[in-house]
């Protein structure tokens, strides 16, 4: 028998070409008693290693194959979790000694940190065997020597590795040797990195990634042969035939080894942390009943209640401290005025609601607490909570503060293959160009590495895709194999957890690109190792709501805006709503219209009812039908009735469903819990199926009809996808009203600090423009020296800010503003003599407009830059040159040049250009907006054109025409996508013939089109 | 000095191991002085190839074994 006690995974990252789950799973087929896992200078896949190993029942022996500070790789082995520990503070040590890209681990700290490690002196690339292959035995002897003086005679092992290289029988002759001289227990390896044969060429593909080379070239870290495969035990007992005991050796470390890792504790500090969990509790009821009476005023029985169940819930769970780190820390944003909105199952909480955490009553709403927090489920609480995105990081450093710089951290993300990346890396390693990578890429979306092929059969307008030729048959076959593997690390977007010992015992922390500590462990396995995880997410639209309410003033308060205004309702009754957060798509424009909402309840529903689960459960149209009284609501078992009534009878909450099977099935929430995660990912129609079966069968066993079962059960999985909770719902839709009400009340403002968080939100700047412009909003243009940096309003305009100008920096803007706070600047030429800003966005600022003051003529002062340029570092003295002249740029040229530097334009639309050549019956995105039937052609500039999925589950594409005068919605059914998906991809500017849509009276006007081509 | 041959032998061999083979005479290998394996331009269509640097009662060696087609090429002899 045999272990690989030297293994790399993907998280080798761009070393590692099989996935861990298939290793582990030819461990056990060769009834191998372990495996150990050791990726370069990480542990990433620690938790779903030793989580897979043990379901498998093979020990795992977490490792990792480190770098020294001298550059030499060492196998370390965790012996137990003492080893494990001293195993994280070394890779910490390593990212701290060494840069993000390279662990270097420092000698001294592999002495300060080798109780309980185990050491394989390691690869040919280690200092032992470097020595033998230069032929220095003797150093080789002290490096040897080195390692037991370190970690102890009994925890080293000479490494032997045969994988057929040239200088592999040497190397193993003369480990041999040290073996006989200094007593070093010898044993075998085979430093593996794939599981066959076959898929070194993979390997090689993700080394040539890794190295930035292409297979033609050649890199010292290039695989000279395909020998690191997952060897059976008889082919290692083959390959060591002379040294039998560096296999016996394998099992006798596996022997020593236990699975090291502590998986289940709880590691979230104490938030008083010289006293026991009692304290924090009664802290925490005392803030909750504080809150209660500010939120409540007056407590009713059934409100005392539920405090009290949620309240229980938590100290039987022992999260006491978790929430009142979470009050602590919106107690900081409130003092420091920063906005926030919790959002997500948190919402479900009345307790969370108390602490001023969310801004949704739980309690009048009726939510389920349970799908925030249960006994049975006895998960970690997660609480998310969005700031305005300029002072994230500060609440963010708050947290660091309070806990200490060692126990808090940001959480990792993996950044994974998926098909664009798959095919540039591999495609890049394989030789083609950069033309052919960017023409291969082209139309290719977001979608797993393993269905391109499928993709390009698929959609219409990958016809004729380049990636259909014959020579990318094998660049598909890689993008296929490397699906999912992760590329490298990243920072969790808001992320952190807060532990109550060093975090360092838990898990390596390494610098990411940002500067700060990130975890080597992401959202999905931190939880496992005991770490809770904060959410602090940035969201642009507080930071513009925060702008614009300081810009209005004393005229608004924010927090006190009526929540039944007239006008604002109105706004969402026109489907005029671009701008407002979460209602602006064409989906949600169309829906505010046919919906009609006139209170609070609507809108809620509004948020959760364009997702994927409710409108492929055909919820859509029946919730509007009943909701206007149009369509009877029916309940087809009287249970239903309290849990759907609010909703007219449709199931649109995950709460529902949960309630659902509850009520009706009788089903634990922990396997309530489990429906609702296969019904929100939908990953497994074997799963779903099962649980339907469970359902019936208990749901009749409650006296509940069969076929009666059967139709619940079909609501139910007809909802299966991504849908919301309730509570997140709600929280989005107090930010999606407010949003509504600046934009109705204060439109210059909000769209001027729209304009300002950009890139946000659903449309283009332009398209916020034009929005303004039709709401009686002058766009002031672009000028040096009355442009503000960012985007500035008063009541009836908006003037273009600097920041817009493509290329813009930080430097060039204060350079800008110190200079004109002396004087204005009075010409081109006094401009580039004062201002110190690059020759480029100088041009950009003339094609954006800036200096129309001084001379409308564009071509002649763009013409005149390189020359203005020269003559101010070739003199000392700056002369002022007069400017050579020549005729302007036409109107259109001006425009499109505008547009390409600011992403906007002050003045005029495209389509105006086209519009006089466009004959009568192609109308105006306004006239196409009265009209109620029949056939129209519209034309306009293609926003957004998209495939969201659809109830059929045929492909429909929904874009926007914006024109001179607004929008118009367009939906292209398959038929016609199919006839023209590449034009309606491609082309800028559409001229689409098709019939009028209005499902009701209301609703706003779209096109189904009939005929598309590309206009200009 | 080298010669290079490649040219494809008939080859005795136990096991992996070669023994001997005939190229105009009678060579019989004594020692394995090296042994590796590459995998050679494989994106070009190359095949794997197993290498052996060897004594025989004649000259040093190096053959060539193409494990894709199982044949062995006497690659070079040298002093």
């Amino acid at each position: 028998m045999f272990v690989h006690l030297h293994v790399h995974s993907p998280y080798s990252f761009l070393d590692g070409a099989s996935s861990m789950e298939a290793l582990l799973n030819q461990a056990a087929q060769w009834d191998m008693p372990a495996m150990a896992l050791t990726d370069h200078n990480n542990v990433s896949g620690a938790v779903e290693f030793q989580k897979t190993a043990l379901a498998l029942g093979l020990k795992p022996i977490q490792g990792a194959e480190i770098t020294t500070e001298d550059g030499t790789h060492l196998t370390l082995l965790a012996e137990n979790k003492m080893g494990y520990h001293a195993l994280c503070r070394l890779i910490t040590a390593g990212y701290t000694y060494g840069s993000r890209h390279q662990a270097l681990i420092p000698w001294k700290a592999l002495a300060e940190n080798s109780r309980g490690l185990l050491v394989l002196s390691g690869c040919h690339r280690s200092g032992v065997a470097q020595a033998v292959l230069e032929k220095d035995y003797t150093q080789a002897k002290a490096e040897a020597l080195r390692l037991v003086e370190i970690f102890g005679r009994g925890q080293v092992y000479l490494e032997m590795i045969h994988s057929y290289l040239p200088f592999t029988q040497h190397l193993l002759r003369e480990l041999f040797k040290l073996h006989k001289e200094l007593h070093i227990p010898l044993v075998a390896t085979n430093n593996v990195h794939y599981l066959r044969k076959d898929d070194f060429h993979i390997h090689d593909l993700l080394v040539c990634t890794r190295t930035q080379t292409k297979l033609g070239e050649l890199h010292i870290e290039r695989p000279f042969n395909g020998e690191n495969y997952f060897a059976s035990p008889e082919e290692m007992k083959k390959r060591f035939a002379p040294f039998p005991d560096a296999i016996k050796n394998t099992l006798e470390i596996a022997e020593r080894c236990e699975a090291a890792l502590d998986l289940g504790q709880n590691l979230f500090p104490r938030y008083f942390p010289d006293a026991g969990p009692e304290k924090s509790v009664r802290v925490l009821r005392e803030l909750t009943w504080a809150g209660a009476k500010r939120r409540y005023r007056a407590i009713s029985a059934p409100l005392k209640e539920r405090i009290e169940h949620e309240l229980n819930i938590i100290e039987q769970l022992d999260v006491a401290d978790y929430f009142l780190a979470v009050w602590d820390l919106v107690q900081y944003a409130q003092k420091q005025n920063i906005r926030y909105a919790g959002r997500g199952s948190a919402a479900d909480s009345v307790v969370v609601y108390c602490l001023e955490i969310t801004n949704v009553d739980a309690f009048a709403r009726g939510l389920l607490f349970e799908r925030f927090l249960s006994l049975e489920r006895a998960q970690k609480p997660d609480i998310d909570i969005d700031f305005d995105a300029r002072y994230r990081d500060q609440v963010a450093e708050y947290v660091y503060e309070r806990y200490g710089s060692d126990r808090v951290a940001s959480v990792c993300t993996f950044q994974t293959f998926h098909a664009r990346s798959a095919l540039r890396d591999m495609g890049k390693a394989l030789g083609f160009s950069p033309v052919e990578l960017q023409q291969m890429t082209k139309n290719i979306t977001s979608i797993p590495s393993d269905g391109i092929r499928s993709l390009l059969y698929r959609l219409p307008e990958l016809k004729n895709h380049p990636l259909h030729q014959a020579k990318y048959a094998k660049l598909l076959d890689y993008c296929t194999a490397i699906n999912g593997f992760p590329r490298q690390i990243g920072t969790h977007l808001g992320g952190l957890v807060v532990s109550g010992k060093p975090l360092t015992t838990v898990t390596p922390l390494q610098p990411s690109a940002k500067g700060v500590l990130i975890t080597q462990f992401d959202k999905h396995t931190i939880e496992d190792l005991g770490l809770i995880k904060i959410d602090l997410l940035s969201l642009r639209t507080l930071s513009a709501v925060s702008n614009a309410v300081q810009e209005i003033g004393p005229k608004l308060r924010y927090n006190e805006i009526p929540t039944n205004d007239g006008a604002t309702f109105a706004r969402l009754q026109k489907g005029d709503t671009v701008g407002v957060f979460q209602l602006e798509s064409p989906a949600q424009r169309s829906l505010q219209s046919r919906l009609q909402a006139d209170r609070f309840e609507d809108i809620v529903a509004s948020v959760a009812l364009i997702r994927p689960g409710p409108i492929k459960g055909n919820m859509v149209d029946p919730f509007i039908a009943r909701r206007h009284g149009r369509e009877e609501i029916t309940y087809i078992h009287p249970q239903l009735e309290k849990i759907l009534a609010p909703t007219y009878g449709v199931v649109l909450y995950q709460e529902q469903v949960i309630e659902i099977a509850t009520e009706i099935a009788g089903f634990t929430p922990g396997e309530s819990d489990r429906l609702r995660k296969v019904m929100t990912k939908f990953r497994s129609q074997k799963e779903m199926e099962q649980i339907g079966e469970d359902f019936i069968k208990k749901a009749s066993a409650r006296g509940v009809e069969k076929e009666t079962a059967q139709v619940i059960f079909s609501y139910i999985q007809g909802y299966a996808g991504y849908g919301f909770c309730e509570a997140h719902a709600a929280a989005f839709a107090d930010t999606a009203y407010r949003t509504a009400y600046l934009l109705e009340h204060f439109p210059a403002q909000f769209y001027a600090q729209l304009l300002n968080q950009q890139p946000m939100g659903f449309y283009p700047p332009n398209t916020l423009c034009v929005q303004a412009r039709n709401r009686g909003i002058t766009i002031l243009p672009l000028d040096i020296n009355a442009s503000d940096v960012e985007f500035t309003a008063n009541d009836n305009s908006i003037r273009i800010g600097l920041k817009a100008v493509k290329g813009m920096e930080k430097a060039f803007l204060d350079s800008i503003t110190s200079a004109r706070q002396k004087r204005p600047f009075s010409s081109v030429q006094d401009f580039v003599y004062r201002a110190n800003i690059n020759k480029d966005v100088a041009e950009n600022l003339i094609l954006g407009g800036a200096f129309d003051w001084f001379s409308n003529n564009r071509r002649t002062l763009l013409w005149n830059v390189p020359r203005l340029y020269q003559n101010k570092q070739g003199s000392l003295f700056f002369e002022t040159p007069s400017l050579d002249t020549m005729a302007d740029f036409s109107p259109f040229d001006r425009w499109v040049k505008e547009y390409a530097v600011l992403s906007l334009t002050a003045q005029g639309h495209i389509m105006e250009f086209f519009r006089p050549r466009l004959p009568k019956e192609v109308l105006t995105s306004k006239m196409a907006e009265r009209c109620v039937e029949g056939t129209v052609q519209v034309a306009g500039l293609v926003i957004r054109p998209h495939r969201p999925p659809t109830r059929s589950g045929k492909t429909v594409v929904f874009l926007t025409l914006e024109d001179e005068y607004g929008l118009i919605d367009v939906t292209i059914f398959e038929d016609i996508y199919k006839k023209y998906a590449r034009t309606i991809f491609n082309a800028p500017l559409l001229r689409i013939t098709g019939e009028v849509s209005r499902r009701d009276p209301n609703e706003r006007t779209s096109i189904i089109a009939t005929h598309v081509q590309a206009l200009g | 000095m080298s010669k290079l041959i490649n040219q494809p032998v008939e080859l005795e061999y136990a096991g992996d191991f070669p023994l001997s083979f005939s190229f105009g005479q009678n060579f019989t290998i004594n020692y394995i002085l090296k042994h590796w394996r590459e995998a050679g331009q494989w994106w070009a269509g190359e095949p794997e190839l197993f290498v052996y640097e060897v004594s025989t009662n004649r000259c040093y060696c190096e053959l060539h074994f193409l494990p894709d087609t199982k044949t062995w090429v006497l690659y070079r002899l040298a002093d």
